[in-house]
């Protein structure tokens, strides 16, 4: 009995292979083909030779307007990015609330949204991000000297800042820009923005910065992480360049 | 109460079990695998949410199987003193209920996705520093996925038939059919890869169906037994031959008149009454000794039966 079985074992995992095969080759086949993946509102070939729409929430240093002049570490590479694919940047600034852009997103009617997006955006089920390119953190850095906890201490922060929770359950007492000291010991700020001689307390936060895309567009998709993977160099030099 | 005697395997039969038994814990391994596998590429794809799901509920029909094997081989004690030999019947119960109920909630969800016209987004992922469409790393991953529960599920078939175990030959023809939610869940990714955002949920609702039918067929086919339905072959296509069996057994002692045999499932086994009409002038002690002999001989599966002059 044993034999039959161990026979009859060869001739099927004979017979599964031959199953197999076809769908390798045609894998093969596809994998070969440039056009794969595609999208399904053609975003990527509306974009190519065409115009770029993308949606801007302003945020230092990533995307900033002054007097009609964008700049920014995300503005530049959007730039880039539309230079490649010979295409018209239209910058649509939001309307009353931020959240109007990624409605406008989820509906088509934008190619790209930029502005310091990061990961835990709350709209990250609804539109697609793409793989975080640049990973950064907030946090609680010190100029004068080490401590080990900061409760009970004062820490100078941007009245905007959107974790103050997190702050205050470490003990720290949150002190806002307009009211603080010139000289600040403690201060919350992005991990690329510390100079020389600070050093980091505390992480406060994990801040992994994405662009945001419209869902399902999966060739637009690929172009922009492809692009964004290769230029992450290019874009931590422009961040630790931007004046803070 | 009056224990029962435990029952004998037949060592060739005892052999198939253990067997039965290993294979199980095989399955446990390598479904664990496929399920940590799928994990990791994951991503959006609603069809492969289903899949991983169905071969999740895969671990419940072998664990099952491996808890009833051991209570089973406990035999009958003080506090259950018929044994637990209906414990097989109970396993496929639940392992029938929760396939069913996971299948509506993944139909559920499936639906959900399709009606809210949810266009799936798949990246890039990086794979030992090289930058590849995650679609083909979910799509080898489901190939791998297929192929453990194909094999297993063949090389369990010949055991239960033989050992007449229906919650192993729903388990193998389950796992067979493994194919059919691999090929969908292929079918639903290389759709999204031609901008088919719909292939993707259709997909996941072929998935999600067959295993709503899944757990229905066999909840329903639990109740049966559980309700001792009478005696089925192990691929409920006729009656039992033991029962046609048992009765010519008993006739064929003299001294036997007449014959009526009430035979249920416990699990693997049989039991039940023989209700003999004695010859008269027979000696009716004889009688039902040779009776419970020959019965007793007539299939390995039957246990304990009950034999009863029938009082008129």
């Amino acid at each position: 009995m044993k034999k039959c079985a161990t026979e009859r074992r060869r001739v099927y995992s004979l017979r599964q292979w031959l199953r197999v095969l076809p769908n390798l080759f045609l894998a093969i086949l596809l994998a070969s083909c440039d056009d794969f993946p595609r999208d399904p509102d053609h975003t990527l070939e509306k974009v190519r030779n065409g115009e770029l729409r993308v949606g801007v929430r302003e945020s230092e240093p990533w995307a900033m307007r002054n007097n009609k002049v964008m700049s920014g570490v995300e503005v530049a590479l959007v730039q880039e990015l539309a230079r490649r694919l010979n295409a018209k940047i239209r910058w649509v600034m939001p309307g009353p609330a931020p959240i109007e852009l990624f409605d406008a997103l989820y509906r088509g009617q934008l190619d790209l949204v930029i502005g310091g997006l990061t990961q835990d955006n709350p709209w990250s089920g609804r539109v697609t991000f793409t793989r975080p390119y640049i990973n950064s953190s907030t946090v609680i850095a010190a100029s004068k000297w080490q401590l080990t906890s900061v409760a009970g201490e004062s820490v100078l922060v941007s009245r905007a800042f959107p974790h103050m929770q997190t702050l205050k359950e470490l003990g720290a007492i949150p002190v806002f820009e307009e009211r603080g000291p010139a000289d600040p010991q403690l201060q919350v700020k992005p991990f690329w923005a510390l100079s020389g001689n600070e050093s980091v307390i505390r992480t406060l936060t994990e801040d992994r910065h994405v662009f945001a895309l419209p869902p399902g567009e999966n060739a637009w998709l690929v172009h922009v992480e492809r692009f964004l993977w290769s230029h992450r160099d290019a874009a931590w030099q422009g961040l630790k360049e931007a004046p803070l | 109460m009056r224990v029962r005697p435990a029952y004998h395997w037949p060592p060739e039969k005892e052999q198939l079990r253990a067997r039965a038994v290993r294979l199980e814990w095989i399955t446990l391994a390598a479904m664990a695998s496929v399920v940590a596998v799928l994990a990791l590429v994951l991503g959006n794809s609603q069809a492969m949410r289903t899949a991983w799901i169905e071969d999740m509920l895969g671990l419940v029909p072998a664990v099952a199987y491996l808890i009833a094997s051991a209570l089973e081989r406990k035999g009958p004690s003080k506090m259950f003193p018929f044994g637990l030999y209906r414990a097989f019947s109970i396993a496929y119960l639940i392992s029938a209920t929760a396939i069913l109920l996971v299948g509506c909630y993944i139909l559920i969800e499936s639906l959900a996705k399709l009606v809210q016209q949810e266009h799936p987004s798949v990246g890039l992922m990086s794979v030992f520093g090289y930058d590849i469409w995650a679609g083909w790393l979910m799509i080898a991953a489901l190939i791998y996925s297929v192929i453990p529960p194909i094999v297993l599920g063949r090389m369990k078939m010949p055991i239960a038939r033989q050992l007449h175990d229906k919650v192993l030959i729903a388990d193998a023809a389950m796992q067979k059919a493994d194919w059919l939610t691999g090929l969908a869940a292929i079918g639903g990714i290389v759709g999204i890869g031609f901008g088919l955002w719909w292939a993707d949920a259709i997909a996941a609702l072929v998935i999600s169906l067959d295993v709503v039918a899944d757990g229905g067929r066999h909840l329903w086919r639990a109740m049966r037994d559980l309700a001792d339905q009478q005696p089925h072959t192990v691929d409920r296509a006729e009656l039992h031959p033991a029962i046609g069996a048992a009765r010519e057994a008993a006739l064929s002692i003299p001294g036997v008149a007449d014959a009526e045999v009430e035979l249920r499932e416990e699990g693997h086994l049989l039991t039940g009454t023989i209700y003999i009409t004695p010859a008269p002038g027979a000696n009716l002690m004889t009688v039902l000794k040779d009776v419970r002999g020959a019965v007793k001989a007539s299939d390995w599966r039957v246990y304990e039966p009950v034999i009863t002059p029938v009082i008129r």
